[in-house]
């Protein structure tokens, strides 16, 4: 049978370029392990498994070799009937299966038409019993991940206690095909270029920031020789990543969520703000800073579980005034938000693009030093058969670091509190510079919470 | 189809419900589960669909379904 090829859609290829910047495939690798505290039946999950194969499309995804031009196409392949190997590493201690399951996370998919996903049945030390998954992230993002566990947990509880039977997942090709649709709208695209255009201009040259300060960009006019610049450089040598996770208490957790309910904002917005006002702090009182938000296009029911790579990431503006109040400045962040929310299906890619043509900022330099992802729906598991279950999800990282601190934001799928899981390269930050930001965001957070009209120069001096 | 038809189906593909389950009084967000980030693509599905232009400012503020079809029948008689 003839294959249907499909160019890669947006959010595939923001997934894609680092792979042709970096020559390695690695980048664009997700690896988790996902599992309970308790005993498993592998020949049954191992059928869980093979379905979900047949489920969700986006598994059977295979991409051609590169073009001349380097692009690569794909294709869903009728069907996947391989295998599920199993691993017991339960007679290490957790720190050794964790450090075992990480070096596998270094293998690449680099040949053309391949499976691009491995899920692996694994028996963990400690009791934990599931699966590791090695996966391109052009095949999935987290909530797509997340789905796809969830959906063969449901499975097992089906076949194993006789639950009801999961809902069909929607198809990922007849979503690409209306999302490539969409993209050709020229209408819309012209609507949103505009958009982008007034966006990037109404404010003129953005600046960079640093919780290192400013000689970070010091640095970077000495090495240009330019006094002006407002980007600094970026590091791309030495990628290796460090990961830094902390753990917010459920009730703290809970007096964000009950803060962000009554004043109708949202966490990533919360969230943002304070990254925001500490970046502020370290530069001194800047009021004009940068982030790179990521947004997941996940909207209607058959977005939310047709898998693929739907996350987008946008520069958000933020220019404050010191006498802003906190309530005021998240409603402030909240609106430019939104407006960029009704613009998200432009291609990224053409965002920065233009920045660049706009200011002219030199190869491998940067505004931005901060990225947030905050992913709201945790690894479920709630099955009322599960229910009680102590679960264990750890995301392994890829040894690649594209983005200098890139928080990801998540609920916990034991306790529902925030975890901060912060990956930075270890090149030009450390463990401590990473914890210093946390507690400031903590204690700035906590603080805009308590008393909503404090302003942001009073937390920048007092926090 | 008609166009309220048009926009139920519209409302209906980014909530867990049928069409014809969409009353005029429910709420987008309260009811109906939509977020900012649903709700501002939703709008852009309008104009998409519809082809008309939404004043921004003035489509944030609806929050039930029957507002939004009033909004939407003014902007039909244009």
């Amino acid at each position: 049978m003839e294959k249907k090829l499909y160019p890669l859609d947006v959010g595939q290829m923001l997934q894609y370029l680092p792979i042709r910047e970096t020559g390695t495939q690695r980048c664009c690798n997700i690896s988790v392990f996902s599992g309970l505290q308790t005993e498993i039946d592998f020949n049954l999950l191992k059928r869980c498994i093979q379905d979900e194969f047949r489920r969700y499309e986006c598994l059977r995804l295979r991409f051609t070799a590169p073009d001349k031009d380097g692009n690569v196409q794909q294709y869903i392949a009728d069907r996947d009937d391989r295998d599920v190997p199993f691993l017991d590493l339960s007679d290490r201690t957790m720190s050794e299966a964790d450090a075992f399951l990480q070096e596998k996370t270094y293998e690449e998919f680099n040949e053309p038409e391949i499976p691009m996903v491995e899920i692996t049945m694994v028996r963990m030390p400690e009791g934990y019993n599931g699966m590791y998954i090695h996966i391109d992230h052009r095949l999935v993002d987290s909530s797509g991940l997340i789905v796809m566990v969830n959906d063969i947990m449901e499975l097992y509880c089906h076949y194993r206690f006789g639950s009801e039977y999961p809902k069909p997942l929607a198809s990922f090709e007849e979503v690409l095909i209306s999302d490539l649709k969409k993209a050709k709208n020229e209408k819309r695209r012209a609507k949103d270029e505009k958009f982008w255009r007034d966006y990037l201009t109404e404010n003129g040259e953005p600046i960079y920031s640093d919780i290192k300060g400013s000689r970070i960009l010091q640095e970077s006019r000495r090495a240009h020789g330019d006094k002006s610049l407002r980007a600094a450089d970026v590091e791309t040598k030495d990628r290796s990543v460090g990961v830094a996770d902390f753990h917010l208490e459920p009730e703290a957790t809970q007096k964000l969520m009950d803060f962000c309910m009554m004043h109708g904002v949202s966490m990533t917005n919360l969230i943002l703000l304070t990254m925001r006002t500490y970046l502020s702090k370290a530069m001194g009182g800047q009021d004009d800073i940068t982030l790179r938000n990521f947004v997941s296009r996940r909207s209607t029911q058959a977005e939310w579980t047709c898998g693929g790579s739907r996350v987008l990431s946008f520069p958000l503006r933020t220019i404050i005034s010191p006498d802003t109040e906190f309530l005021d400045a998240l409603y402030e962040l909240q609106n430019v938000q939104n407006k960029i929310y009704l613009h998200c299906n432009y291609d990224p890619v053409a965002v920065d693009k233009m920045l660049k043509e706009l200011y002219g900022a030199p190869d491998n330099t940067e505004y931005i030093s901060m990225s947030l992802t905050y992913q709201p729906m945790p690894v479920r598991m709630q099955n009322e058969h599960l229910a009680g279950i102590k679960t264990r999800s750890v995301w392994y990282p890829n040894g690649a670091a594209t983005k200098r601190i890139y928080l990801t934001v998540t609920h916990s799928s034991n306790d529902g509190g925030l975890i901060f899981d912060y990956h930075y390269q270890k090149a030009v930050l450390s463990y401590d510079d990473i914890q210093r930001l946390y507690y400031y965001m903590m204690k700035m957070m906590f603080r805009g919470v308590d008393e909503p009209d404090v302003t942001i120069g009073e937390l920048i001096s007092t926090v | 189809m008609d166009k309220k038809q048009e926009f139920l189906e519209i409302v209906a593909k980014y909530c867990d419900k049928d069409a014809s389950e969409i009353t005029e009084d429910m709420r987008f967000r309260e009811d109906l589960g939509f977020n900012s980030l649903s709700f501002m693509t939703y709008l852009g599905d309008l104009e998409d669909t519809f082809d008309v232009e939404l004043e921004e400012e003035e489509a944030i503020r609806i929050t039930t379904i029957g507002e939004a079809l009033e909004y939407m029948n003014t902007l039909f008689e244009e």
